[in-house]
């Protein structure tokens, strides 16, 4: 305590500094987190939610009944590992290039261009993959019926849906997520970039030793935080490109898609937050592990 | 590794430290609002009625003036605020009171409609319905208990005039919670053709509306013909649980049960036992699956129709599908439409009963309820009295101003409607809550046959099956219709669409397998036990 | 100078690369524009197509309609965003500065008292009580800005950002007896332009985008933001069109499809006008070295 003390004297204007944000957390986050207990209770108005009677794990039943629960879980986790992958890496090439781009406008033209897809909701995707796809008239099927080939029926091949999947994750937030590395990049100090041209280094070996490296603390934050949510799916972006085709559940299905589907007709405010604390719990396990592993090998890493 | 675990602690001391400051905050809300909730209602209701019993319909205290809050569904239409300020004119007059109207869009409306009673908000009436979230809202205390009592004191007229069955089926464990619409409403089957098609290649309209297998004719000679035409269009969005093809003529008599979602489950109202039908368990379901396979492979929806975003009526309105099947008052809309816009498809409706009787809606498809935190809910009911029995508000509310939105028409009861209309489409402002057979006004205009498809349905109808007025109460199976929900989506959706990949039989095993794993037959037996003890209870 | 054959190798497959998938962005984007100018009928039967099949400007007279409430509800959403961008840009900047500094001890303990809240959360219920009925936020723009204003994920990014600036800095700035504040705004602030502009941007975006808090916290159609009333506008016409229905009248058809379209290009286009000037502090070459002399 005394400890505490001294150093909240000696870095007073420090724990100012951070009080606003500590002040925000606590009153939008910490004292609303009281109400994890409606997932194990039957919440009714007239006892609200600290008074409502208790019923264990009631609200957790369905996970189990239904049979899915591993398989999305699995099918989650998946998904976000090969997100993760894909799109870093997607974002690290692109910023690399764009940042070593000659030409300013073009540079500011592509990095816009790859942007906007980040505008289009995914209500509008969901209408286009229709279009692309549809049997009878998508224009897949009719580009391929002119070229002479056979139609094919998408719908019931739940393989392809995990590439269509890749590809629009990728498609809308490549254009994003290149803009922090794109930061990074213009953080790094320039004198190391000279030093490097007078040695005589190539573009290859600049990037291969100079900017990769630097990129290093970036990437392992944004993984880090991605991995806190690996276990939580982009629920828009699963039901406006799938919809509800139970053909293709089995590799589509993540944790977000199948709670909101079994809870439709169901208002049970208790069944949902079931869901969030499973995921939490979830969540909670992988990121400490990873984060214990990360401090072991560099602490500057570590999250917390 | 000490450090660590000193800072856990610490930790856990802040959680600790944050359930019992979250506790205190809101034992200490509950604390103050208490007292009001539940005495504020009961109180005034039972102390003020004999106070002063002369200016008002009921007797009761008029004498401080109050702003009533009301919730309805939808969105606000243009010219709202005109026409709810002449309404609340006459409140203003007759019972010293005026009301405020929100909107809750369908965009949104299932996050918000729990969210008002949850958070403890103090207006006074909402639309509610047995889809719309009635049956949760009241189990969880939502609603405030409207007694026979309070009805006579402040609700005459409407006690007078609803009918028993109507007020019966607001019941759930024997209280009242809304009222429930004054209005007999039939559902029925009404299906919209193409006669140029019909014509084209020869076909009976009576024979087609025989039997549900005569369709295939129809179908059938459109995906020979007419390149770019789907006969069906089966938008996977409105899918109720069924297969696309059911053999109706074969279920003369089963009537709908509610309140299972998509586990579809009929009774028999021949059989004294009301023995309850899930649907998935009968040989019926494999018929119909197995025609739906036969007619998906025969290419009368499109394959991917489970996925469309193209609503039924619009895929017929453009000239993509062939058939559009809803109830009357819905074709007769579309057919005055598509009449204007295409003449040369020749627009023709036909009865798709295949001589099933039909039943009448549950009554409390549509209503009014009370909120718990109402502060003066005998002014709320007072207000509804009028809306439920006075032409002057509803009139108002339903059709909006006259002379402007409206006009009564030459047999002096039905509308025509003028050019302001669409700022104020009749039934367009969520009034349906207060909808009443002696009231409720035909709009000019529409089908030619309307009446006789009508006088049919009517002729065969239902009046009053035996299970009308029971009400599910599902919070013993939640965690079953969940479950047994997605299985549905997973399985049977597909199946209903006719889309099977190797045997049928196998794949209706599947799912029938699944179904029970997920608690079906659970979800059945309830259902059995609650309206058995419905039964008796009526005895 | 001459090309040099790893720059000419280098441009050659970057630029393809980059060009390309530039180019499958821009097509989905294109394909918005006209069928925003489609007629519905159109957009039913032939679907989206690269060029309209019927022009109908119906969607956009949808929109002009009521030019006043569309002005208002930008005039909503702008001051949200300028007001929450410049206060949660600051504060979080100001977090991650203590969050980085080396000699506070507490720092991991607060890292993870942020951290937490991403992990665990009360949901909707309790958060809504909060602000409703605690805070008296309802109908109020605070409603608005506050649940967005911080977002733990820009804070640690913004953390990593900091660390890669040399502690020698600060240090000879202690030494010549600045605060903790003073170097904060003085010193790290300007060093961190293409970080700032970068979590800015997000803030922005958040905010620009957010239409829930309005949907749960604001009745009052005058306070409406730039996503929600658009939003409501859909709403209304799929509503329109089945009351219609319902009461048995002969509706016109409705330009929904290409409505949802318009609506990206109203909600999206002032925003796509910031990043260009976003850009302009994504330059090359914070030389450290300048600052320190």
């Amino acid at each position: 305590m005394t400890s505490f003390l001294k150093e909240l004297k000696r870095n007073r204007i420090k724990f100012l500094m951070i009080s606003p944000a500590v002040l925000f957390y606590l009153v939008l986050a910490y004292l609303p987190m009281g109400g994890i207990v409606i997932a194990f209770k039957q919440f009714n108005y007239n006892d609200g939610i600290f008074g409502s009677p208790w019923v264990g794990f009631e609200n957790f039943r369905y996970f189990w009944e239904s049979g899915q629960l591993f398989q999305v879980t699995i099918n989650t986790i998946l998904y976000n590992a090969a997100f993760m992958i894909i799109n870093n890496g997607l974002e690290i090439v692109i910023a690399i290039i764009l940042a070593e781009m000659a030409g300013k406008y073009l540079r500011r033209f592509l990095q816009s261009a790859i942007f906007l897809p980040y505008f289009i909701s995914w209500v509008v995707v969901g209408a286009f993959v229709y279009n692309l796809f549809n049997f009878e008239f998508g224009s897949v099927n009719t580009l391929l019926k002119s070229l002479g080939a056979d139609p094919i029926d998408v719908y019931s091949n739940s393989s392809a849906w995990i590439w269509i999947i890749l590809f629009f994750s990728a498609w809308k937030s490549v254009g994003y997520g290149t803009v922090f590395y794109l930061a990074a990049i213009m953080n790094i100090d320039n004198e190391t970039y000279e030093a490097a041209e007078i040695d005589g280094a190539n573009v290859f070996q600049r990037i291969r030793h100079i900017t990769l490296p630097a990129l290093v603390p970036t990437i392992i934050i944004l993984i880090l935080l991605s991995v806190g949510n690996i276990v939580r799916g982009d629920f828009q972006m699963f039901y406006q490109i799938v919809g509800d085709n139970g053909l293709v559940f089995d590799k589509t299905d993540v944790i977000d898609t199948f709670v909101v589907r079994s809870l439709l007709t169901i208002q049970e405010f208790g069944m949902s937050a079931a869901a969030g604390v499973y995921q939490s719990v979830l969540s909670f396990v992988i990121i400490i592990t990873v984060n214990y592993f990360v401090r072991r090998v560099e602490k500057d890493y570590a999250l917390f | 590794m000490k450090k660590r675990l000193k800072w856990q602690g610490l930790f856990a001391i802040v959680m600790l430290l944050t359930f019992v400051l979250a506790g205190c905050g809101n034992s200490k809300n509950e604390a103050s609002s208490s007292p009001s909730t539940s005495a504020s209602p009961s109180a005034s209701a039972s102390a003020e009625p004999s106070a002063s019993g002369s200016a008002n319909p009921a007797g009761a205290d008029t004498s401080k003036e109050v702003k009533l809050k009301m919730y309805l569904l939808g969105d606000k239409p243009k010219d709202f605020d005109l026409v709810y300020a002449e309404v609340n004119k006459l409140l203003k007059q007759d019972i010293n009171a005026t009301v405020e109207v929100s909107f809750l869009s369908w965009g949104d409306w299932q996050q918000k409609y729990p969210l008002l009673f949850a958070s403890g908000e103090d207006f006074d009436l909402i639309y509610t319905a047995n889809w719309a979230q009635y049956n949760t809202q009241a189990t969880k205390g939502g609603f405030l208990e409207i007694t026979k009592d309070m009805l006579e004191k402040y609700a005459p007229k409407t006690a007078a005039s609803m009918y028993p069955e109507a007020w019966e089926s607001a019941k759930i464990d024997g209280k009242v919670y809304m009222l429930p619409m004054n209005y007999k409403e039939i559902q029925g089957s009404i299906s919209l053709l193409r006669g140029d098609l019909v014509e084209k290649y020869g076909l009976d309209p009576k024979e087609l509306a025989a039997k549900p297998e005569n369709l295939a004719k129809y179908y059938d000679a459109i995906v020979k013909n007419e390149k770019g035409l789907i006969p069906v269009n089966a938008a996977g969005l409105g899918w109720d649980g069924v297969p696309l093809f059911v053999p109706w003529d074969k279920m003369k008599g089963w009537f709908d049960l509610q309140g299972t979602g998509n586990l579809k489950m009929y009774y028999d109202s021949n059989d004294p036992k009301a023995k309850v039908i899930p649907f998935y368990q009968t040989d019926l379901f494999v018929e119909g699956v197995k025609k739906a396979k036969e007619w998906a492979d025969a290419g009368y929806w499109s394959k991917s129709a489970m996925v469309s975003k193209t609503a039924d009526n619009e895929a017929f309105k453009t000239g993509k599908a062939a058939i559009f099947g809803q109830n009357l008052s819905t074709i007769n809309s579309l057919y005055t439409t598509v009449n204007t816009e295409h003449p040369e498809w020749k627009a023709m409706a036909i009865d798709t009963n295949f001589g099933r009787p039909v039943d009448l809606k549950p009554y409390i498809q549509n209503g009014v309820g009370i909120n718990k935190n109402s502060k003066n809910p005998e002014r709320a009911l007072m207000m509804l009295d009028l809306f439920r029995n006075d032409p002057r508000y509803f009139d108002l509310t339903f059709y909006g101003i006259k002379g402007k939105h409206y006009d009564i028409g030459a047999d002096g009861k039905s509308i025509k409607l003028l050019a302001d209309s669409p700022n104020y489409p009749p039934e367009g402002a969520c009034p349906w809550g207060w909808r009443d057979d002696k009231l409720v006004r035909p709009i000019e205009g529409g089908l030619p046959n309307y009446d006789d498809l009508r006088n049919n349905m009517l002729s065969t109808a239902v009046n009053n099956p035996v299970l009308q007025a029971f009400n599910f109460d599902d919070s013993s199976v939640k965690n079953e219709l969940a479950a047994v929900g997605n299985v549905l989506t997973q399985y049977v959706k597909p199946l209903s669409f006719g889309v099977v990949k190797g045997s049928v039989d196998d794949a209706i095993a599947d799912a029938r397998k699944r179904l029970e794993k997920a608690g079906a037959q659970k979800i059945v037996d309830e259902y059995q036990r609650q309206v058995d003890a419905f039964l008796a209870s009526k005895k | 100078m001459r090309l040099r054959y790893d720059r000419f190798l280098f441009n050659l497959l970057g630029y393809s690369f980059v060009g390309l998938f530039a180019v499958l962005c821009l097509i989905p984007f294109y394909m918005v524009i006209i069928g925003s100018l489609t007629s519905q009928e159109s957009i039913v039967s032939d679907g989206y197509r690269l060029w309209p099949g019927q022009f109908s400007g119906a969607a956009y007279q949808l929109l002009g309609e009521s030019a006043g409430a569309l002005l208002r509800a930008y005039g909503v959403t702008i001051i949200v965003t300028v007001v929450g961008t410049a206060a949660g840009l600051f504060i979080t900047a100001m977090t991650a500065y203590v969050l980085n500094a080396k000699d506070f001890k507490y720092r991991n303990y607060f890292a993870f008292y942020f951290y937490f809240t991403t992990l665990f959360s009360g949901g909707l219920v309790p958060w809504y009580i909060m602000i409703v009925k605690y805070l008296h936020l309802k109908n109020n723009l605070l409603a608005l800005i506050v649940p967005l204003l911080l977002n733990v994920f820009y804070i640690l990014i913004m953390r990593s950002f900091m660390s890669a600036i040399p502690e020698a800095i600060k240090e000879s700035a202690r030494i010549d007896g600045a605060g903790d504040f003073t170097i904060f705004v003085r010193l790290m602030l300007p060093l961190l332009k293409s970080a700032l502009a970068t979590i800015g941007l997000f803030i922005a975006l958040n905010y620009w985008n957010d239409w829930f808090n309005t949907m749960l916290f604001i009745d009052r159609e005058n306070l409406y933001n730039l996503q929600y009333y658009l939003f409501q506008i859909l709403s209304k016409l799929e509503f329109v069109n089945a009351a219609m229905m319902q009461a048995g009248i002969a509706m016109p058809t409705m330009p929904s499809d290409a409505y949802k379209m318009a609506m990206t290009l109203v909600a999206t286009g002032p925003i796509v006008f910031l990043y260009p000037f976003v850009q302009r502090y994504f330059v090359q070459g914070v030389t450290i070295g300048a600052v320190k002399g």
